[in-house]
């Protein structure tokens, strides 16, 4: 009994662990964009720009954090695809 | 026979707790920039985006852990019960006030419409709550002795 449970807490390790990891690109894939469209550089001061602009709610977040170098990772060679995390609103 | 399926009962409330708060920790931790961006840009105190950004996800994992162990299993229950309607008023209230709404949520719960994020916050607490209870009810069982 006390093995099984262990089996069985190791096997929700396992499939928490690997969900995670799999929707984390999904995830990723689904941050919304910047005004519902893909920011054109992956220039972190340019994009700042942009996000500061009134009304956007992004403030300085961008620039303190560095968020945008964090979707890199989605497509390392085409930088028009390079996004920022805004608003979870579509 | 009752004992009996309140025990698996039990056994399943627990294990479908384990597997979100596993997964919600994993999947903050494997995003946890995002998660701090979007927390930043909720009203919460600017000092404590970095400590919750961090703790949430420690936490979950912790009350996981503490779900797995036998022992550990009642404060696990009553922790993930406490957790849930943290995270269910934290959406109630985005939801009723916030005029921009970032979804700080882990993996494809951040997916789905505020809505239907309350409404599967609220299920999860049920799910803790019916937890407590049976584990309450299966104490009383074995506590209370066969002759009086």
């Amino acid at each position: 009994m006390k093995r099984a449970r262990i089996l069985l807490g190791v096997l929700c390790v396992v499939i928490a662990g690997a969900a995670a990891a799999a929707t984390r690109i999904t995830t990723v894939r689904q941050i919304y964009w910047y005004q519902d469209t893909v920011v054109g550089a992956c220039n972190p001061i340019s994009i700042f720009e942009e996000c500061n602009g009134p009304g956007t709610g992004c403030v300085t977040t961008v620039a303190q954090h560095g968020t945008v170098q964090l979707y890199d990772d989605i497509d390392h060679n085409d930088q028009s695809k390079c996004i920022i995390p805004l608003s979870p609103e579509p | 026979m009752t004992t009996k399926r309140n025990e698996i009962l039990l056994e399943i409330t627990c294990y479908l707790l384990v597997l979100l708060f596993l997964y919600t920790g994993f999947s903050k931790l494997l995003t946890q920039e995002a998660f701090e961006f979007d927390l930043l840009s909720t009203q919460i105190n600017q000092f404590l985006t970095p400590v919750l950004a961090v703790g949430v996800p420690v936490v979950e994992l912790l009350v996981a852990g503490l779900l797995l162990i036998t022992r550990f299993r009642r404060i696990g229950l009553y922790s993930a019960f406490v957790l849930m309607v943290v995270f269910t008023l934290y959406v109630g209230y985005i939801l009723a006030f916030a005029g921009h709404k970032p979804c700080s949520c882990g993996g494809v719960i951040r997916t789905m419409s505020w809505r239907a994020h309350l409404v599967f916050n609220i299920v999860f607490t049920l799910i803790a709550f019916t937890g407590m209870v049976l584990h309450k009810r299966k104490y009383i069982v074995e506590e209370t002795p066969l002759f009086i």
